[in-house]
């Protein structure tokens, strides 16, 4: 044996295994944040989507709500916050997260709003007009008996009031027998201011009528409510997408953590018996006839063992840390020790007798050998063994 | 049968609320309105330095101008008649055929208007940017160069800090039984009963719905083609903003192309065109009454 050489391979391993573990928790932890942050837009993002539907809805109550007085403003406010939730979504932030068409279904929404818009407009001007015939018929009919007309037209008047209020309450009416009566209104008016506006008004209320019929007919088929909830269901979908994804990464996540761990457990066995052999052989060296000492690769003595301790006197304490020459003497020549040092730093072994001094001064005859540590190419450190020879032999 | 036409009346005239609520401020910022203020009253907006916002919308006096149709730069003549600036803000479209969306875009289009300021925007900027003060001004306010959006948004500013309020109707509605007269509160009755609240209602009393102009008289004398000029639909034509009638007593002459200077008049024109009927010159007055109740107090930046 010329040199100890160290192998430390098995704990190299066992750093690559902590090492991957640390890497596959970062990248857990960046991807968990990752994930949230993609939750926290979508879970805002399809808020507002929701808020859309849930403002379509209020102006679809409020189109129910035909020949009624309508809070205008109230539509206007709805309009407003629509535009600007419209607005909020076309947001370059989180047009391009959820899904690559959300750009063009903004759009849509645009448009389908825009077509909403219009409508919505026209069915107020449309409504407020048959609204006003009504308070004017009321008004009408309230003075109706002391009105200066036969009874022929007042019954045909009260005929007309009867049939307005059948088409104000949706129930089926043959309209061409209401346009009938109003014709008849036309063909007597005359220069008559009361008829005249009397014609106007029912003239205009079949009119306004099937306007209005139109209007919520149009508005049936507008694609409002389905755009909205398409992007809804998109986005639904890109969340279904975003748990499965979520799932298989923490299921691969704990698949590898596993085996690493499994690893890591087979690696502490085979460490943990190492560190058992270890320890016998401590003890061995402990109680060997031989003087041991392990020294640093400056020859800074890091142990000795129980024989150095009492055959030369040394308590352990007082030679840890001190360089070997403690024990070196005047009795050996120079070129001896120059020897030494040449060969160990060349990275041989040597050895020979050497004379030493015990604590107490007094000299002692000893066969030396000392290998030099060698771990990955480099001395790491030098090992003493000696035995001491009798003077008399 | 007559039971029958009171359940539908009560319907159409079952309001939770008052169908008119008080004017109320809205949020504006102090810095950007003083300096919408300076500029609206500023010839430097428009192309040959004669005219500015205020030529046309007079700040002291109800926020329009008291003459038919506005002069323009070189003395051209409008065709509509200007209407106030005062609670614009409120108003859910621009101009009496609604082609502006809102005040940012009404401004940028009067801006570019030949007869009215017949100006570039970004010509308007070069003269600003080379202005004495403006530059400090603006810089103050974006620390940036000056740009058409920050006249357009100081504009627009201002107006929406241009709200009267406490007209005494607006006291009334909030509990001040003595703010207005007796015949004031009868002619509110009527404005109801009569219909014209279902077209002029909500906090600015109109601004807020298109109408046909001349619904019962169908020769309405009306030049402009209204709404049509912009949709170009048939069922489009005559159909105007119905004005805010708040502040009306100062807004001289009415309609669109302001054909009457009298109250009574506008008043006439609507129950004989929008309402179809006939009214008590006694009715009207107490209209009138109530018009005049819903003058508000200056805007607070203009005292
Ligand atoms: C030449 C006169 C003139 C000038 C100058 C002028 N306006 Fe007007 N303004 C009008 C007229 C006329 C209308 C109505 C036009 C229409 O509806 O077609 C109007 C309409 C408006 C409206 C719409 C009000 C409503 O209720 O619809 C606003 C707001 C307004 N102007 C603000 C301004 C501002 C801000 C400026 C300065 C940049 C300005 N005006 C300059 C004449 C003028
Ligand atoms: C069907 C809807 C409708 C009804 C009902 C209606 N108005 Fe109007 N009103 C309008 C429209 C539209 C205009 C604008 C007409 C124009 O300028 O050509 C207007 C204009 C006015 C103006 C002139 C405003 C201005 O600044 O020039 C006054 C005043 C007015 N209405 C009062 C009334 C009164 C009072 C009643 C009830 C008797 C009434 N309106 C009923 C739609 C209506």
């Amino acid at each position: 044996m010329n040199a100890i050489i160290v192998g430390r391979k098995k704990l190299d391993f066992f750093f690559i295994l902590i090492s991957f573990f640390m890497m596959m928790l970062i990248f857990l932890v960046i991807y968990v944040n990752k994930s949230n942050r993609d939750m926290k837009y979508y879970t805002i993002y399809h808020k507002e989507i929701k808020n859309l539907s849930i403002l379509d809805q209020k102006i679809e109550n409020t189109l129910l709500k035909k020949y009624r007085y309508i809070d205008y403003d109230e539509l206007q406010d709805i309009n407003h916050e629509f535009q600007s939730v419209l607005k909020f979504l076309d947001n370059e932030k989180f047009l391009y997260k959820f899904d690559k068409n959300l750009k063009n279904k903004i759009a849509l929404l645009y448009t389908a709003y825009n077509q909403k818009e219009s409508l919505i407009e026209e069915f107020k001007a449309t409504n407020a007009r048959p609204t006003n015939s009504i308070h004017y018929l009321y008004d009408l009919h309230q003075s109706i008996e002391e009105l200066t007309i036969s009874s022929d037209e007042k019954r045909l008047f009260l005929n007309i009031f009867f049939q307005i209020e059948q088409l104000v309450m949706d129930i089926p009416n043959d309209l061409s027998h209401l346009q009938a009566d109003v014709d008849k209104i036309n063909a007597i008016k005359q220069n008559n201011k009361l008829y005249d506006y009397f014609y106007q008004h029912t003239r205009l209320f079949i009119k306004d009528i099937e306007m209005m019929k139109n209007i919520l007919k149009t508005n049936e088929q507008l694609d409002l409510y389905n755009t909205i909830k398409n992007i809804s269901y998109e986005l639904e979908k890109y969340s279904a997408q975003m748990y499965e994804r979520q799932y298989t990464i923490f299921l691969i996540f704990i698949i590898f953590g596993c085996a690493n761990l499994i690893l890591l457990i087979v690696n502490y066995k085979k460490i943990y018996k190492l560190v058992q052999n270890l320890f016998t052989f401590k003890y061995v060296i402990e109680k060997s006839e031989n003087i041991i000492i392990i020294t640093d690769k400056n020859r800074k003595i890091e142990y000795v063992n129980e024989t150095f301790k009492n055959t030369l006197g040394y308590r352990k304490e007082e030679v840890v840390g001190q360089q070997d020459s403690l024990i070196a003497s005047d009795l050996m020549s120079k070129e001896t020790y120059e020897n030494i040092n040449e060969t160990l730093l060349a990275g041989q072994k040597w050895e020979g007798e050497l004379i030493s001094r015990k604590k107490d001064g007094s000299p002692i005859y000893e066969k030396t050998s000392i290998v030099p540590i060698i771990n990955k190419d480099k001395i790491q450190g030098y090992l003493f063994i000696k035995f001491e020879r009798m003077r008399s032999v | 049968m007559r039971f029958i036409l009171y359940f539908i009346l009560s319907f159409t005239l079952l309001w939770s609320k008052e169908p008119i609520s008080p004017l109320e401020t809205i949020p504006y910022n102090e810095q950007k309105a003083q300096l919408g203020k300076e500029l609206f009253s500023d010839p430097i907006v428009s192309q040959d330095n004669t005219v500015s916002c205020a030529t046309c919308h007079l700040l002291s006096s109800g926020g329009d101008n008291d003459i038919v149709f506005s002069f323009g730069i070189k003395g051209q003549m409008g065709s509509m008649n200007a209407p106030t600036v005062f609670n614009s803000a409120l108003n859910f479209k621009q101009f009496w055929d609604g082609r502006a969306k809102d005040l940012a875009d009404q401004a940028h289009q009067v801006i570019e208007n030949p007869v009215e300021m017949g100006d570039n925007i970004y010509d308007i900027v070069k003269r600003l940017r080379k202005d004495k003060h403006y530059p400090k001004k603006f810089h103050d306010i974006y620390q940036e160069e000056i740009a058409k959006e920050h006249l357009i948004e100081v504009l627009v500013e201002f107006e929406r800090s241009l709200i009267t309020l406490d007209a005494p109707f607006d006291l009334y509605l909030k509990g001040e039984s003595n703010a207005i007269s007796q015949e004031a509160k009868r002619g509110y009755e009527l404005f109801k009963s009569k219909g014209c609240i279902l077209c002029h209602n909500g906090r600015n009393i109109g601004g807020n719905l298109f109408n046909r102009f001349g619904i019962h008289e169908a020769n309405n004398h009306s030049k402009s083609l209204g709404r049509y000029e912009v949709t170009k639909k048939e069922e489009d034509k005559y159909v105007f903003k119905v004005p805010s009638l708040r502040n009306i007593e100062l807004t001289a002459p009415y309609m669109h192309d302001g054909r009457v200077t009298s109250l009574e008049d506008a008043v006439k024109i609507m129950t004989d065109y929008q309402l179809g009927r006939e009214m008590k010159q006694e009715d009207i007055d107490a209209i009138v009454e109530f018009l005049k109740s819903l003058t508000g107090k200056l805007p607070q930046i203009l005292r």
